[in-house]
């Protein structure tokens, strides 16, 4: 089964003009009942179920979508795959989902193109080269890598970067050379596939419209399709958890926002890592179409529209233009926006609620693409065993109100601030 | 997106800094009294985050520099209105996507600015 993408295949199908393919998951009906139900199957849902069958043992699983899978923010990002991290909360978690990137294509026999074509990110003062110092051996304490470049080290690794500019001169950068980028949507199709062989209901168009709760315990969901009933119920769904949340009379600490990215037509390889302009947030990359794709910071007010505004395209176009002056021939292709689930201090959030089998996963904020085999590998190690293993486990829901954020920019822990 | 500030009239979006949702008032301080928990955690980080008519904080950076409240729509993103902020939390609060008289909006105001 794992070659049924493989050469051989693809020769015979072409032969016979690709009539033999079969759709790579079933369509099942809801069942009345399961073990575990994930609302939500974007990345996270998905790789969830495919751990709580894989590590778990855990087969009669539904996974209810109320739209396409993969039609959420996992089939909306610039992709980009990295553990760059400074606090022990998010590098430990994020090392450990890069570890499974390493070996995911294997793992699902599935080709997700993770491409370790490193990032840089470019420093632009002394502080910002301590500050990267600081972060870089924080990562090689928790065992990710980096290394720290000096600017004739971008000159050879990155060369269109513009290294002399005036305004923002380039320093430096640091890079983590196991990073890089990889095809999100196969990423969720493997997942898919991964997880409907194991036995899980991947079921689409159902929506989840109410959670039941029973004298403080989960006892199922109301959707479209009809009530089911679980035991357990994972929440995974990104901008929209605080929608789902109130089904379940859940305050929680999210506040959704727009962002947007950017691709332009294919061109000839001209950069081969990821690189972040440390002057003004923006990221670019090419993609193996040729493509650039790149993006910069949230547009700043509330948001439920998966479209974002003018003034954050000039700004992008401006950003991509200082840091990598050629762009400014190149065209744009495409734009569009997804909605992030901003937590408080910009750090994810995966935990029991205060509801018995209730169980969240929220908070990705603009990251939380490079978390989705991490994420589904620490969120169904949450669920089967009611309790958090290491990775996950300063990744509370009451960290808030205790004060042991994870505050990643050391900006404080509120939502205007990130 | 244009916004309409109750002292400069209606503005172009890039002349503000959105400062989040406007959804409880600042608990009191209380003198020496120990500070309410659970009113600081609703303040500072509990969010209702509605996809409908919203109130939010906007900082006019670069015009007046008066902290407003926007009424806003965040599925559509219409603008249906503004309040300063100091006055928002006075109890004639406007409710959420009723349009507010005393704002200027794209009929009222006098010219773009
Ligand atoms: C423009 C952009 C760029 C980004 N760039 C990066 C990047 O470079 N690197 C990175 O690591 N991260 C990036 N991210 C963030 C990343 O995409 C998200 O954090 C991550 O995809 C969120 O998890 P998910 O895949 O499970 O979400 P989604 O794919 O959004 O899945 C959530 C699903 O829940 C479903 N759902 C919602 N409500 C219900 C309901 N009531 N019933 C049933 N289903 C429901 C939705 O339809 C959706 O499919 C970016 C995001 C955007 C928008
Ligand atoms: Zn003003």
């Amino acid at each position: 089964m794992a070659d049924q993408y493989g050469f051989w295949r693809l020769l015979a199908e072409g032969l016979r003009g690709h009539t033999g393919w079969k759709p790579a998951w079933r369509d099942p009906e809801p069942k009345a009942e399961y073990d575990v139900i994930i609302i939500g199957g974007g990345g996270h849902g998905l790789s969830t179920a495919y751990y709580l069958a894989k590590n778990h043992g855990i087969t009669n699983v539904a996974v209810l979508e109320k739209g396409y899978l993969g039609g959420g923010n996992v089939g909306r990002n610039t992709t980009i795959v990295r553990s760059n991290y400074l606090h022990t909360g998010n590098v430990l978690f994020y090392e450990k989902s890069l570890q499974l990137w390493e070996g995911l294509s294997n793992d699902l026999g599935y080709n997700v193109m993770f491409s370790p074509r490193s990032i840089i990110n470019v420093f632009h003062s002394d502080s910002a080269r301590d500050a990267d110092t600081r972060r870089g051996n924080q990562m090689i304490l928790h065992g990710a890598d980096a290394v720290l470049l000096n600017r004739e080290g971008i000159r050879r690794e990155a060369p269109l970067v513009d290294v002399d500019n005036p305004r923002f001169p380039v320093y430096g950068g640091l890079k983590q050379t196991r990073a890089g980028s990889a095809r999100h949507d196969a990423v969720a199709w493997g997942f898919a596939r991964g997880a409907d062989r194991r036995g899980v209901d991947l079921i689409q168009n159902c929506e989840v419209t109410g959670i039941d709760v029973r004298n403080g315990c989960v006892v199922g969901v109301q959707t479209n399709r009809g009530p089911i009933r679980a035991k357990k119920v994972g929440m995974a769904v990104a901008g929209n958890t605080s929608r789902v949340g109130k089904l379940a009379g859940l305050p929680l600490p999210i506040e959704s926002h727009v962002l947007q990215a950017f691709v332009s037509e294919g061109l000839k390889p001209m950069l081969h890592n990821v690189i972040t302009f440390g002057a003004g947030h923006f990221y670019i990359s090419q993609s193996d179409k040729g493509g650039l794709v790149f993006g910069a910071s949230l547009d700043g007010y509330n948001s439920y529209a998966q479209r974002g505004n003018l003034p954050r395209v000039e700004h992008v176009m401006e950003a991509a233009v200082s840091f990598v002056p050629a762009v400014s021939k190149v065209r744009m292709l495409r734009s569009w926006g997804g909605v992030m689930d901003m937590s408080p201090d910009g750090s994810p959030i995966i935990d029991k609620t205060p509801i018995e089998g209730l169980y969240l996963n929220a908070g990705w904020c603009y990251g939380g693409f490079k978390a989705t085999p991490g994420s589904g590998w620490c969120f169904s190690h949450l669920i089967a065993n009611d309790s958090p293993n290491h990775h996950i486990e300063q990744m509370r829901l009451d960290r808030f109100e205790t004060g042991y954020v994870i505050d990643e920019l050391g900006a404080g822990a509120q939502h205007n601030l990130h | 997106m244009l916004i309409p500030c109750p002292h400069c009239g209606l503005r172009p979006s890039e002349e503000f800094v959105p400062k989040g949702l406007a959804e409880a008032p600042r608990p009191a301080l209380g003198g020496r009294a120990k500070p309410d928990g659970p009113a600081w955690q609703n303040y500072l980080h509990l969010r209702d985050n509605v996809a409908d008519h919203s109130h939010e904080y906007f900082h006019h950076a670069l015009g007046c520099r008066s902290w407003i409240v926007v009424h806003r729509h965040t599925l559509t993103h219409e603008v249906t209105g503004a309040t300063m902020a100091a006055d928002f939390w006075k109890a004639d609060k406007p409710a959420k996507g009723a349009k507010d008289a005393k704002s200027p909006t794209a009929e009222t105001a006098e010219d773009g600015q």
